[in-house]
């Protein structure tokens, strides 16, 4: 009995043992043990999204995505070492040696460089390495075409630009983020980055033993959701055009940067931005960060007397003068606060009228005008066409500078600012604000995207009021005074005959260690044209030209090259 | 009850049916097999097929950036140059005569 009884015990605790065993696998292990068979059976792959186009205002390509490859190897499949790696020398040689002559020493050098260069990555004990990141399909091509084994592709994507760097400070560019993924960075790339990236897709399939699916099997397919258009007010003739002649003016004049802005006043589309010194896109790492920040928004600079327009729209709309009101006390340079206010040629007429101060550019007039609108006034029209505050358009890396608070301006720091000495605007908010005078009065919120699409759908980006800072008829005056500055200023020779053009010049010193240097300016010009229906706005912007520190010496002819071109474009006759 | 009464009573009929049914049944069975194979030998078609949908897209993507960059203002702006034009210098706007044209 007792034999039985043992017999019996053991028979339980053998079938105890199963039963906590089968347990530990079942419920214990159950979640490593379903994941370790899915793994054999599942082959389960990421579907990245391709990020979105930008597009002109035309539907044509600015930027796109293009198919590049990583290659890899795995060492220990590779027989061949030394084989496989005097090919993938030969390809990467010709390709980085195609536009160049090399003698047969050198050849044979930077031949045998590359060659060492992957015979050390497959020799390395590993199970897998990189031999190339971000390969195009021509070098994809010409590697699969060994069929090497042990190498291998991997597909990923690239920012494609067909018009190469043009727009880059507009555009921004692509780069990694701490993870490894796609992001933007400046520009449109940046603000739009959560619309252009898309949503990666999931592709999931059952597989045999030999690795191939089965199409009875479990089957999961997530689509890629591609990342959403962007179709921007971007005219890229004009684009083109802006480029081409803000080139030709750096290197005419000496500057040291250029910038331009063409918009069209009456919606706020920003038809065409370009600066320089640019940088290309698909390349980045190759220049210095300064580079990438968009001048026309990022920098603040004193506008000189392109800002005379403002405060005497100003005043004119405050009724406080007239057209034809005369300075009384423009007979010579005025003490201010233990300065000298000049003229800018030491030039000064007594009883000089408002729109001759216009046409001639007087600081001492200006001074006068800033005495009758008063400190209240002054700030609150500078206010009230946008200065201080963000022009809110779509572009990353806005950087607009502040106003000081109303206690700290001083009886000087107003007669200044009358002629633009001592306030800072960025290129952006001049042509926002002078939009004001083109546009009848209104205030419109720049915009760079005109639409954008999404699997179809496409949501228009409206123009946007923010205000009528002046009336239509001071809009009027102020628009008369600026053609004239045109036709008598000092910009008149280089003016396009025929045309009515409304504009303004500028040169601002730039302020270093507490005072102004006079041979460093930044010359401006803006107006807008036809003066009478306007079709577009345009700053035009030299950093430091060393050729001449005037703006009607420098800006203004480019503006004018620019402006033949926009005439021809638009198809605008001349008036006369 | 009825059912087996009658095969008792056509012994004959019972046996065509019995053996209809496993005739039927083994039909069906290598039917079975044989679809079952069929659709888990498709793999190597499928991989065959993704591999050809995969190459046609990577041509697309490559054609469309080629087609992109070949109407970029860049790429025909050094086209024209190459064919000789040239940007227009002069001008003439036929002006308003205030005589009716005839088309």
């Amino acid at each position: 009995m007792l034999r039985i009884k043992i017999i019996k015990y053991f028979y339980f605790l053998f079938i105890l043992l199963i039963i906590l065993r089968l347990g530990y696998w079942q419920i214990i292990r159950a979640d490593y043990l379903t994941a370790k068979g899915e793994n054999q059976r599942l082959n389960e792959r990421e579907v990245l999204a391709s990020r979105g186009s930008i597009l002109f205002s035309d539907q044509s390509t600015l930027a796109s995505s293009q198919p590049m490859f990583l290659i890899y190897a795995q060492p220990k499949v590779v027989k061949d070492k030394e084989g496989a790696s005097s090919k993938l020398a030969g390809v990467i040689f010709d390709l980085k040696f195609k536009d160049e002559t090399l003698d047969e020493e050198s050849k044979f050098k930077e031949l045998d460089k590359l060659k060492k260069d992957f015979l050390d990555k497959l020799s390395k004990d590993l199970y897998w390495v990189s031999l190339g990141y971000k390969v195009d399909v021509y070098i994809k091509d010409q590697v699969e075409k060994f069929n090497i084994e042990g190498i291998g592709f991997e597909e990923s994507s690239a920012r494609f630009y067909p018009e190469g760097s043009s727009s880059a400070h507009l555009l921004g560019f692509v780069g990694s983020d701490i993870y490894g993924s796609d992001t933007g960075y400046f520009g449109l790339e940046g603000y739009y980055n959560g619309e252009l990236k898309g949503k990666s897709g999931l592709f999931r399939t059952e597989r045999d033993a030999l690795g191939l699916p089965i199409l009875i099997g479990n089957f999961l397919s997530r689509e890629p959701k591609v990342g959403k258009t962007l179709s921007l007010n971007i005219n890229r003739t004009i684009q083109f055009i802006v480029e081409e002649k803000l080139k030709k003016g750096v290197e005419k004049y000496g500057a040291k940067g250029a910038s331009a802005i063409v918009m069209d006043p009456k919606t706020g589309n920003i038809l065409a931005m370009a600066s320089l010194p640019s940088y290309d896109p698909q390349n980045p790492s190759g220049y210095p960060r300064e580079f990438f920040k968009n001048p026309p928004i990022a920098d603040s600079y004193e506008p000189g007397s392109t800002f005379k327009v403002l405060v005497m729209a100003a005043a004119i709309n405050e009724k406080v003068i007239k057209e034809d009101t005369k300075c009384d006390n423009c007979g010579g340079p005025i003490r201010l606060g233990g300065f000298d206010i000049r003229t800018w040629n030491n030039k000064y007429t007594d009883g000089i009228n408002m729109t001759e101060t216009i046409i001639h550019s007087n600081n001492i007039g200006m001074v006068f005008v800033s005495k009758k609108l008063g400190k209240e006034k002054l700030l609150s029209y500078i206010e009230r066409f946008g200065f201080g505050k963000s022009t809110n358009v779509d572009l990353q890396d806005e950087d607009s500078p502040s106003l000081r608070s109303k206690s700290e301006w001083k009886e000087i720091d107003v007669a200044t600012a009358s002629f633009g000495q001592g306030i800072a605007v960025s290129a952006l908010q001049m042509v926002k604000a002078v939009g004001v005078i083109a546009n009848g009065g209104k205030l419109m919120e720049p915009h760079v995207v005109k639409a954008i699409t999404d699997e179809g759908k496409s949501i228009d980006i409206k123009p946007k009021e923010l205000g009528k800072p002046i009336t239509k008829e001071t809009a009027k005056v102020i628009t008369n005074m600026m053609v004239r500055a045109v036709n008598e200023g000092e910009a008149k020779f280089v003016k396009p005959d025929g045309y009515k053009i409304a504009g303004k010049t500028g040169t601002a010193q730039i302020p270093v260690s507490g005072h102004y240097d006079p041979n460093k300016t930044i010359a401006s010009f803006i107006g807008f044209a036809p003066a009478d229906d306007p079709k577009f706005i345009m700053l035009v912007r030299y950093t430091e030209p060393s050729s001449s520190v005037f703006g009607s010496e420098t800006a203004a002819p480019t503006f004018f090259d620019i402006a033949k071109e926009l005439f021809l474009y638009y198809g605008i006759p001349p008036h006369e | 009850m009825n059912l087996l009464y009658k095969f008792r009573s056509y012994p004959f009929l019972s046996r065509k049916i019995i053996l209809s049914l496993i005739v039927v049944t083994i039909v069906a069975a290598l039917i079975q097999i044989w679809v079952v194979n069929r659709l888990s030998t498709y793999g190597e078609q499928i991989i065959s097929l993704e591999k050809s949908a995969n190459v046609l897209e990577l041509e697309n993507k490559v054609l469309r950036n080629k087609l992109d960059k070949a109407s970029s203002l860049k790429e025909i702006n050094i086209l024209a140059r190459n064919l000789g034009f040239e940007s227009i210098k002069k001008i003439e706007y036929l002006q308003d005569i205030g005589i009716a044209l005839n088309k």
